[in-house]
């Protein structure tokens, strides 16, 4: 599985462990060469990925990137000026053929403000000939239980998101396209939503979420796709984001003099190393850190913590986008 | 088709839509009433036409004009506010046929306002049988066998006017994609451009779509109680130009939806 896009050159090309490379997997949405212009502006550029199933999906990038057109073409809202995609096997021109396995909250709720939490789904669950009868459990699932029967405009924006996520799931869906789903939430409720989306993961659907909060994606994301002006720079294993592997060794030791030993074993071994804040950060990958235990041991010196840090989604993003400036 | 139109009637419950009918039978209810009220101060022409078999028909008619004014509207605004309100993306995920969708909403929304006209037609026609016996007005000739063929035409021409109207405010709704817009566009179609073009060049502005569905409204006829002429387009004729209107419309409407981006 893999992702061609025209930022190679950038030095963010994907590298996809074996358990995804596989070609037998089948994918759950797939781009070739996907354009969308708006005037002069392209807003998707020449977009090609590829999304295993049963993974969630954190489609980030900065504000204008073209996440949220990109989603759009996915579920047929708007035409590509060029290229093609498929999701869940069957062409974007074609949304009647996918869009009953598909659920979607799409720049932001958009509910009718003076129907009830309830009839704004059971309308839905009409229109899309979906159960009724879910929608009690559904309301419940999102936690607006006590709330269903009150008027959508009373509704406060988290509320709203979470009105949003229980008409995404309204079709029991393979696939959940969800734009900024937690947007609005208070921290509790982005904790429950978090665990919400795992567990939909856990039962084999596949979640693309398009969010600008990286510490929230870092946290629930399998696969990433980084959109740039349009274009990918990448796509491909959460954990195999250029930059995530650049880790470093945290070390503390019993005295300050038996951390200057650390200090001193590491960059006997061609590792930078500082001392900072009773700690020693040295710039090695997690190999090094069996070694430097083991070496710290035989010089006489006790370790009370050897960690390794990696680089946050955020750290890694910056960087990414650092380049391409 | 038939689930967008199921799933229409909970959203048809809302106050915003129910006030449509509510106006629709007040201004009715109320210009009957006052029409009736005030004969005697009409000529002795209409006084004596009032008691006549189309006397009814003749008291309705004025009234059905604005009936059709708040169809075009209702449905204009109702439409028009699914792009503001961005509820258009939801039902799209839900039944991704647009044209489906949308037959299927203005086909709910066409029962509702035929509904609604019959309802207040049926209405005035009770104020006005209230009313006319205490102002001297001889009600048995409404209901002569020529007096309910005239009451059952009136009827059927409304409900075609109501069909006419409904694509018409679906039109500009799809076009102008805001209920603001909509019906702001939708009145200045029909007394500002319309008005001008009767005014200017009449034998061309008497075929446009709102004077042609007046014609269909009135039965070609001008009403017994209005100082108004009727145009020179025979009903036929004016019934066939509605038809291509109707058809016209109906087609543009659908492909700008079926084929235009939903940026919403």
């Amino acid at each position: 599985m893999s992702c061609h896009n025209a930022m190679v050159t950038q030095d963010v090309t994907p590298v996809a462990p074996p358990e995804f490379v596989a070609a037998s997997v089948p994918t759950a949405i797939e781009t070739h060469e996907l354009t969308k212009r708006f005037g002069g502006r392209r807003a998707v550029d020449s977009l090609s990925i590829q999304v295993p199933r049963g993974v969630i999906v954190g489609l980030v990038g900065p504000n204008g990137a073209g996440k949220t057109t990109t989603l759009r073409l996915l579920l047929g809202l708007i035409r590509p000026t060029g290229g093609d995609a498929t999701v869940l096997g069957q062409s974007i021109h074609h949304p009647r053929a996918f869009m009953h396995r598909v659920g979607a909250l799409i720049e932001g709720p958009a509910f009718y403000p003076t129907l009830s939490g309830r009839t704004n789904l059971s309308t839905l669950a009409t229109l899309g000939r979906h159960r009724h009868a879910d929608i009690t459990e559904l309301l419940q699932t999102v936690g607006l239980a006590d709330r269903g029967r009150d008027m959508f405009r009373t509704y406060s924006l988290g509320m709203k998101q979470r009105l949003g996520i229980a008409a995404a799931l309204l079709s029991d869906p393979e696939l959940l396209i969800l734009d900024e789903p937690a947007n609005g939430l208070d921290p509790p409720g982005i904790i429950e939503m978090r665990e919400l989306l795992r567990r939909l993961r856990d039962d084999g659907k596949t979640l693309l979420v398009s969010s600008h909060l990286l510490a929230e994606v870092d946290q629930i994301a399998d696969w990433l796709i980084v959109l740039v002006a349009g274009k990918a720079v990448y796509c491909g294993p959460a954990a195999s984001l250029p930059g995530r592997q650049s880790s470093e060794i945290l070390v503390a030791a019993e005295s300050p003099a038996q951390l200057d030993v650390v200090v001193r074993i590491a960059r006997d071994r061609g590792y930078a190393a500082v001392v900072e804040n009773g700690h020693a950060r040295i710039a090695a990958p997690s190999s090094f850190a069996a070694e430097l235990n083991r070496l710290t041991m035989q010089s006489g010196a006790t370790l009370v913590e050897l960690h390794q840090v990696q680089s946050t989604l955020e750290e890694s993003f910056l960087q990414i986008i650092g380049s391409i400036n | 088709m038939l689930a967008a139109f199921m799933a229409e009637w909970p959203k048809i419950r809302r106050r915003s839509i129910l006030l449509a009918l509510v106006a629709m039978v007040g201004i009715t209810a109320l210009a009957v009433g006052i029409t009736l009220a005030r004969i005697h101060r009409r000529s002795l022409e209409q006084q004596v036409l009032i008691n006549t078999d189309v006397g009814l028909t003749g008291t309705l008619q004025p009234s059905a004009t604005l009936v059709a004014v708040i169809v075009l509207i209702t449905i204009a605004a109702v439409l028009g506010a699914d792009w503001t309100q961005g509820t258009w993306r939801s039902l799209l995920v839900q039944e991704p046929g647009r044209l489906r969708l949308l037959a299927g909403r203005v086909l709910a929304l066409l029962l509702y306002m035929i509904i609604s006209a019959v309802l207040t037609v049926g209405l005035g026609t009770l104020v006005a049988m209230v009313v006319a016996p205490h102002e001297g007005v001889n009600t048995a000739t409404w209901w002569d066998s020529t007096g309910t063929a005239d009451y059952l035409a009136f009827l059927g021409n409304l409900v075609l006017a109501v069909v006419g109207w409904t694509i018409f405010g679906t039109l500009v709704a799809v076009l102008i994609r805001n209920p603001a817009g909509a019906v702001g566009a939708a009145i200045a179609w029909l007394f500002v451009i319309e008005g001008l073009a009767n005014q200017v060049w009449s034998t061309v502005g008497q075929y446009l779509p709102g004077r042609i569905l007046s014609v269909v409204l009135t039965g070609g006829q001008a009403s017994v109680l209005s100082n108004e002429t009727s145009t020179g387009v025979p009903y036929a004729t004016a019934l066939l130009i509605a038809g291509l209107y109707a058809i016209g419309m109906a087609v543009v409407a659908g492909a700008s939806f079926r084929y235009r981006d939903l940026t919403a």
